[in-house]
């Protein structure tokens, strides 16, 4: 399979990759991995005359965490890279958990965190234990830059909010909560590197067997990975006993909107968010 | 559409070789270099029969531009034994347990399992089968190339 046609760009400053960006504008596409941005292009799904590779752009490099500032991902950096840092297995396991069931060994050495954010598809395995942490892409264009939540980043299938002239310069996670428990699942024919047919990402801190706070996330199940505001609404202040957490799930099944598609039904995929609901919020009771 | 020229060291071999912006490392690798080893399946990252080592990782050479690979290190399953010669304890075990049908998805997956016993000298078998989820064999039903692998890890470990 052959690549069509098209100029390619390696800046190595931010400046050079903006002002190729305000240059080309809508006729370039950035590519970080390229491990889904090259498979579009020789199928014909996506087109470009001028392909911008970051990788070279140092700036945009990089995983680093502190206490006070968290984590940050560079926008180049490989979800290798991302899964095998320490912070991110001790801090934020939910992420390390979505890294580690993502793709093959052999695209996990190239594709970006940043990368799997910018398609913008419903299923992408980081948006949902991104979410729940709270985590922020810090955008840049000549005119300025500026923080988004990932939640506010999609659009709808394959669409973000940035500008043709943007680029994601990094993704900031804050530095998770005092007692946080977080639970990433997905479910997929074989379970690690396909694609999901339901992923989920709760975030709980419990006082005793008390819903102190909850935020539950889905993918797949809607234009966008969605927040479960409802399910949330359920649990919040509650006891975690089976009762609620069969309410809960209940609760998640019925505001879940999913489509029928090559993986599964609509009723499929809406009864797998009741199930994986409830197993989640079931390992979480028990663990605290 | 620009030209550019790469400079990249394949296999120990230094080359300076001109391509478009579109051409892959993997036809920079078949075409230009005549390194025929390195296989091309599907053509979209899905099967490994492409994968090669960059830098020290392995990657689908088909979806990996030429240009990006420029300054680069390759290695292709042309370059995993030694120079004189002798086989990688992967590519003995390979020969040894059957593990090779066909022969397409293998030096794919020969290149799959050096990366992985470069990373862990005592891979369990879950740990093997996750290695190679990316190398897709038509042929053998993996157990063999399973068995070959555990066998490499215990001729080569500590």
């Amino acid at each position: 399979m052959r690549l069509p046609p098209f100029d390619y760009h390696a800046p190595h400053t931010l400046e050079e990759l903006l002002t190729l960006l305000a240059q080309h504008g809508p006729a370039a596409r950035v590519m970080g991995g390229g491990t889904d941005l090259l498979r579009a292009l020789k199928t014909g799904k996506v087109c470009c005359e001028h392909l911008i590779g970051v990788k070279g752009v140092q700036e945009l490099g990089g995983v680093e965490f502190d206490e006070i500032q968290g984590l940050r991902v560079g926008a180049h950096a490989v979800l290798a890279d991302v899964e095998r840092h320490p912070a991110v297995r001790a801090r934020y396991p939910a992420l390390a958990a979505a890294l580690d069931t993502l793709a093959t060994v052999q695209v996990r050495h190239k594709a970006t965190v940043a990368g799997n954010l910018c398609n913008a598809s419903p299923c992408a395995d980081t948006a949902t234990p991104l979410m729940a942490h709270g985590a922020r892409l810090e955008l840049v264009r000549p005119s300025g830059q500026r923080e988004v939540r990932v939640e506010e980043f999609f659009r709808g299938p394959g669409r973000t909010l940035l500008e043709a002239d943007e680029v994601v310069t990094c993704i900031r996670v804050p530095p998770p909560r005092a007692r946080l428990r977080t639970h990433f699942s997905k479910f997929s024919p074989r379970s690690r590197v396909d694609i999901a047919m339901v992923n989920l990402t709760v975030a709980m801190v419990l006082d005793g067997d008390l819903v102190e706070h909850v935020e539950l996330f889905l993918g797949t199940v809607a234009p966008t990975p969605m927040r479960a505001l409802r399910t949330e609404a359920v649990l919040r202040g509650q006891r975690l006993d089976a009762e609620r957490i069969r309410a809960a799930a209940a609760a998640a099944q019925a505001e879940c909107r999913p489509i029928t598609d090559m993986r599964a039904t609509k009723e499929y995929k809406a009864r797998l968010v009741h199930a994986m609901t409830q197993r989640a919020l079931e390992s979480l009771a028990v663990v605290r | 559409m620009r030209r550019a020229l790469v400079h990249l060291t394949v296999n120990g071999d230094r080359y300076c070789v001109a391509v478009r912006s579109n051409t892959l490392l993997v036809e920079l690798l078949r075409d230009h270099l005549r390194l025929t080893g390195t296989k091309v399946g599907c053509g979209t990252g899905d099967c490994g029969a492409c994968t090669v080592f960059l830098n020290g990782r392995t990657v689908n050479s088909c979806l990996t531009l030429a240009v990006e690979a420029d300054g680069g290190e390759i290695t292709t399953i042309e370059g995993i034994a030694s120079p004189a010669g002798e086989l990688h304890p992967v590519q003995a075990a390979f020969i040894e347990h059957g593990a090779t049908q066909c022969g397409f998805c293998t030096p794919g997956m020969v290149v799959s399992a050096v990366q992985l016993l470069r990373d862990e000298h005592r891979p369990s078998e879950e740990c093997i089968r996750h290695a190679i989820a990316g190398n897709l064999c038509r042929c053998t039903g993996y157990t063999k190339i399973v068995e070959a692998i555990e066998a490499a890890a215990e001729r080569s470990g500590p």
